[in-house]
């Protein structure tokens, strides 16, 4: 399959800018939103079968070289909570964390496609230490990555971190709750932006997969709840619970809300906030780890959750028709909205995302290559096991 | 083994010395006071001695009366001084020294209104531990017993739990808590309660658990971290602190008396922390470049900048200059250390983590304390839960290959098997529900 790519001849700001400018013309909603090729590969494991099924899927969705050659590739993981917090004796990998085997092997495809330069990036739990730091924490080796591709760098974008100052990356179209965001720079700083992510349902917006991940990159500093009041505190205090909420504003230092006086239900606002970041911060390739996974939520701190061998991965160009396919797979209509699983008391960040043209979820306009949908669904809310200890 | 003798009828007449039948406790601690006249207890004190018990009274040196004094005295008792932490004579310690400066060990609550606990800068509980001053006072005072005088918040309802974790707190690291009793239980053994003979009995339980492994005493903390300062006078605050908050990091440290640094004696760690605001004289202060120049971190207060002439700078940090010398670094403060959270972190997180020699996961009111035999082919892990609430699904990885671990509860004599796995360099432990405490004894 050879889709053309996005980005192909533009260059990073013009094609920031050009999507800002194309949104200025009232979204084309659901028919017209922009539809891009799935990926769907078995992977029983972390092991030897997990490269081969991941360049397989790559060569599938059109190749990596075109898209990444002599580049720079920021890659989003999903580290979300605590280093020390595990579900029940389950390591972060395989519960509620992108697996450490997967980004090495991600990484490895792309310094073999050509990408110039790598940069992991992630906001760790209330923190200014270096990422590589985190993933000690957890148990992890960071010498995995730098050893999986040349090039390999690392940065904490919880905070302003590395950069001289903030990265302000607009919604095109004015965005469902925020105009604009204020980012680490890494965030612009990259020609290729990948969410590499974890096939997860999620206590807030049903499901968690590529377009939930960036989530994480609003940076506490601004957006938390420690945050300055004036301007971006120097380190991150607390988590997101403003922009879970309302109950306070970022920093006067960023745009306020477009309208601060809406809802302060979490699930009307998560999902519109992650509509507007993935619209803002366009997702060249998603990637969702679901070998090894969780059920009944996004993290050890959800109650009845439960680790879950689903033994999957999906990739594509798009994140909205990624997420789509992966919401499908799960067990779930990716047409469903408010009221309807997954989405019983959240409003669907699938439509929303897709209202902002950024892809479409209907799972008729989307080619899905690898495993059909049919072969790999299964019923997420009836799968994993209890927690034994 | 010291217990606090309540005060009252039934607990000056010989008959409550039953309760000591089967218990390791002997050595009662009179509540001895000037206001006090000491002829209650002189049946007590017969009956006692016939039955090999020893009788003691904790004073303040400088607030005894000599009327007091010379009553202890003349009815044999031994006077234990009691002292402030900062008034300890590390110089010419007593063979017995208590403090009344200790914490009850707990997750400390929260002054907040309906808020659980208080949370430290981490977001962690803040945890009420008297751990690292046991172990300074053992680095200090190597032949002194240190006993804990702290007693039983009034505030508080206890529960048997608590005082087995005040047994605990004390001495897995080297130290005795002076056991005493809340108003409630010790009304309720003198009215021989049932359920306050059962809580009696499990303290007794746990103080004997320990006095059963004494070798255990004998096991030394292996670490890559040492804590350098002479814990005196104005240093004390930080240098103490800084042992407290680098243990609740989970990072094991060693404790340096600088008086008793010499050339060749750093080469076992990675990373020094200087505390004092003094710089370092002639001896020290060699001992020091040749650390760092092996490949030594050292981080110093910037009074001992001058460690740092001739070395190289590096890469900016916000509370350090960094400086290349030889093949280590010298860390030296922008500005004077004063936080010794901040300092903690900043010291563990220039070390980094990849040197850690242990990790834990689900332990957020856990702490930990490793120690090993001096062959270094047996090990004790130490885990004490000041939660209130079980600690579940906790799990410990030891970066040490270890092929036979036996996991010790107090209210169990015989051990339990443990989930293992080794990957090599480590071995990872997954530990049942643990109330209160519990021990790894582990053998390579």
């Amino acid at each position: 399959m050879h889709h053309a790519n996005k980005q192909d001849n533009l260059t990073r700001r013009s094609f920031l800018g050009g999507l800002t400018a194309a949104a200025l013309v009232p979204a084309a909603r659901a028919s017209t939103a922009p539809t891009a090729p799935v990926a769907i590969a078995r992977c029983p494991s972390y092991g030897s079968e997990l490269l081969p099924a991941l360049a397989r899927m790559f060569d599938q969705l059109g190749g990596l070289g075109r898209l990444v050659k002599g580049k720079t590739v920021a890659i989003k993981l999903n580290l979300t909570g605590g280093p020390d917090s595990r579900l029940g004796y389950t390591p972060h990998e395989d519960a509620h964390w992108t697996h450490h085997r997967v980004i090495a092997a991600t990484l490895h495809l792309l310094s073999k496609a050509g990408a110039r330069r790598i940069r992991l990036l992630e906001s760790p739990w209330a923190t200014t230490e270096p990422l590589e730091e985190f993933m000690y924490a957890a148990g992890w080796d960071p010498a995995a990555f730098t050893s999986a591709a040349a090039g390999v760098e690392f940065e904490n974008t919880n905070y302003l971190g590395r950069g001289r100052k903030y990265s302000r990356l607009w919604v095109p179209g004015g965005g469902h709750m925020f105009k604009a965001f204020d980012l680490n720079h890494s965030y612009e700083d990259c020609d290729v932006f990948v969410s590499l992510a974890k096939l997860k349902e999620h206590a807030t917006t049903g499901v968690t997969l590529a377009m939930k991940n960036l989530f994480g990159i609003t940076p506490c500093t601004i957006y938390g709840t420690g945050a300055g009041v004036d301007e971006p505190s120097p380190a991150p205090v607390g988590g997101r619970q403003p922009l879970h909420d309302g109950l306070r504003q970022p920093s006067k230092s960023a745009l306020p809300e477009n309208n601060p006086g809406s809802s302060h239900d979490d699930k009307y606002r998560v999902p519109r906030i992650v509509a507007d970041l993935v619209a803002a911060r366009p997702v060249h390739l998603s990637i969702i780890d679901g070998i090894n996974t969780m059920a009944g939520g996004e993290g050890p701190w959800i109650p009845r959750t439960r680790p879950l061998h689903a033994g999957l991965l999906l990739a594509g160009l798009d994140p909205v028709c990624t997420d789509a396919v992966a919401t499908a797979v799960m067990g779930f209509d990716p047409m469903a909205d408010r009221g309807t699983p997954p989405f019983e008391r959240c409003d669907s960040t699938l439509r929303l995302a897709e209202e902002h043209g950024v892809g479409t979820r209907d799972l008729s306009r989307i080619e899905v290559l690898g495993v059909p949908i049919a072969e790999a669904r299964f019923d997420i809310r009836k799968s994993g096991r209890t927690r034994t200890g | 083994m010291p217990v606090r003798w309540p005060a009252g009828e039934f607990w000056a007449s010989p008959r409550s010395l039953d309760l000591l039948t089967g218990t390791p406790f002997n050595c009662l601690v009179l509540p001895w006071s000037a206001h006090n006249p000491e002829v209650q207890f002189t049946p007590l004190i017969e009956a006692g001695r016939s039955r090999g018990l020893q009788f003691a009274c904790c004073l303040e040196p400088e607030a005894a009366h000599e009327k007091t004094l010379a009553a202890a005295k003349s009815a044999s008792l031994e006077v234990i001084p009691l002292a402030e932490r900062a008034k300890i004579p590390w110089q010419s310690p007593p063979p017995v020294i208590a403090t009344s400066e200790a914490e009850w060990p707990a997750v400390r609550a929260s002054s907040q209104p309906g808020a659980a606990a208080e949370a430290g800068p981490t977001g962690l509980p803040w945890i009420d531990s008297n751990g690292w001053f046991a172990r300074l006072a053992a680095t200090l005072a190597p032949r002194t017993t240190l006993w804990l005088a702290f007693q039983p918040p009034k505030d508080q309802v206890l529960r048997p739990n608590s005082y087995l974790l005040a047994v605990a707190d004390s001495a897995v690291y080297g130290a005795r808590w002076i056991a005493s009793l809340d108003a409630k239980l010790a009304d309720g053994l003198a009215a021989g309660n049932s359920q306050s003979l059962d809580a009696w009995r499990r303290i007794a339980r746990a103080a004997a658990f320990f006095e059963k492994r004494r070798e255990w005493r004998e096991y030394r903390p292996p670490a890559i971290l040492a804590v350098l300062s002479d814990f005196r006078g104005d240093n004390e605050f930080l240098a103490g602190e800084a042992l407290n908050l680098l243990a609740r990091r989970q990072l094991p440290c060693a404790i340096l008396e600088k008086s008793k640094v010499a050339l060749g004696t750093l080469s076992q760690f990675k990373a020094i922390l200087s505390v004092d605001r003094e710089p370092p004289e002639t001896q020290l202060r060699a001992a020091l470049l040749e650390f760092v120049r092996a490949g030594g971190l050292l981080l110093c207060q910037p009074s001992s900048g001058h460690l740092a002439r001739g070395a190289s700078p590096l890469e900016s940090h916000p509370r350090f200059h960094l400086h290349k010398l030889g093949k280590g670094r010298i860390a030296i403060a922008r500005e004077e250390m004063s936080d010794p959270y901040v300092l903690a972190a900043d010291a563990h997180l220039l070390l980094s983590r990849r040197h850690d020699l242990y990790r834990t996961w689900n332990s957020i009111a856990v702490g930990t304390y490793y120690t090993v035999s001096a062959g270094n082919s047996k090990a004790v892990f130490h885990i004490l839960n000041y939660a209130g609430w079980p600690a579940a699904f906790l799990a410990v990885r030891i970066h040490r290959p270890y092929r036979q671990a036996r996991l010790w509860k107090l209210d169990s004599d015989e051990p339990a098997a443990v989930k293992m796995i080794t990957d090599g360099n480590w071995t990872e432990f997954h530990l049942p529900a643990i109330f209160v405490y519990a021990a790894l004894e582990l053998e390579t």
